[in-house]
């Protein structure tokens, strides 16, 4: 791939400064990123409020599909964290609404994949780890750090073992981060990829990478939805360490 | 009296049941672990790598606890590896 295409492929995830704005020396501009997440934070509650506006026994379809929403993630919940985890259900809620709608407004042509810089997703794992963390210390104080010693763990090796599973539980921010901005952004690489062979190809050769372009845009979608879920369940799996402990 | 506290920890265990957290339905969507083996393997010896020199840069020692952690590291990725592809046997 020349160096064109490359910058081709990766200009997307450019960030451009819309309003700029600096305060005390630290640019703060207003971005391509913040618009879209602006966006992305008022479909969802146009959505909600539109689904929730005339509430009735037997739902509409934006009724049912609010209510549908809210199920499945009072349910991942409660199956991961249990009825103590309930207490944190709107901000998993939040969480998974976000992600979702940020990864398949990304999905719109011309637009922007919020999810695809690290910076955000880091800034989201971080504030869940410190809040795993918080929250396991308040509600079990020092025993919290038994989380580090796995149970049945020999007395000899709990030295090795706690260090071991500190360097897991620190590296969890950076998988979680990692794996969502990942798998936008190679999602997103390969499908212009795709769409520079439908041209360079033309109309004889290009019909090839243009359906397998379909296909690949259909699995996009499928990959916006899942990531979604994992950054949210992998958040569950985090608390649950801290509410329950073993 | 002896029924009465057996019929007690029947209770509580029931009740223990009850809010815990309950065992997953095995999904598709389950197996995402396994797919992103590698991330999990990558990240952990590079996290041990920044504790280490992080640590390093206080105390002055570098590189000693950098190469402490890199070795802890590299070992913490192999036993997370190996705890996700046994898991997922396990499970099959």
């Amino acid at each position: 791939m020349s160096n064109s295409e490359m910058h081709q492929a990766l200009h997307q995830f450019e960030l451009k400064k819309l309003i700029p704005i600096e305060l005390a020396g630290y640019d703060i501009s207003f971005t391509n990123s913040s618009l879209f997440m602006m966006f992305a934070i008022f479909s969802i509650i146009t959505f909600y409020l539109f689904a929730i506006r005339d509430r009735k026994i037997i739902p509409t379809r934006m009724q049912s599909m609010a209510e549908l929403s809210y199920e499945f993630i009072a349910s991942m919940v409660k199956d991961n964290v249990g009825t103590k985890g309930m207490s944190f259900m709107p901000f998993i809620f939040t969480i998974f609404m976000f992600v979702l709608a940020c990864n398949l407004f990304g999905m719109i042509p011309y637009s922007f994949t919020v999810t695809s810089h690290i910076s955000v997703t880091f800034t989201m794992a971080a504030f869940i780890f410190i809040m795993c963390t918080l929250v396991g210390l308040i509600k079990h104080g020092m025993h919290f750090f038994s989380l580090f010693l796995p149970e049945g763990t020999p007395l000899w090796l709990a030295p090795v073992m706690i260090v071991i599973e500190f360097f897991t539980y620190l590296s969890r921010p950076v998988t979680l981060s990692i794996r969502l901005a990942g798998n936008m952004v190679a999602g997103h690489i390969l499908l212009k990829v795709m769409a520079g062979f439908v041209i360079t190809l033309g109309l004889i050769g290009g019909w090839l990478p243009l359906s397998l372009m379909v296909v690949l845009s259909g699995f996009e979608l499928f990959v916006a939805v899942l990531q979604a879920y994992i950054f949210t369940i992998l958040t569950c799996v985090y608390l649950n360490d801290a509410v329950n402990l073993h | 009296m002896k029924n009465d506290v057996d019929n007690l920890n029947k209770q509580i265990k029931s009740f223990k049941d009850k809010i815990a957290p309950k065992k997953k339905k095995e999904s598709f969507a389950d197996n995402y672990k396994l797919s992103n083996i590698a991330v999990e393997i990558a990240a952990i010896p590079i996290v041990a790598c920044m504790f280490g020199y992080f640590i390093d840069k206080i105390f002055n020692t570098l590189p000693i606890f950098l190469l402490i952690c890199l070795i802890f590291g590299v070992i913490s990725s192999f036993v997370q590896g190996y705890k996700i592809i046994t898991k997922d046997s396990d499970k099959k």
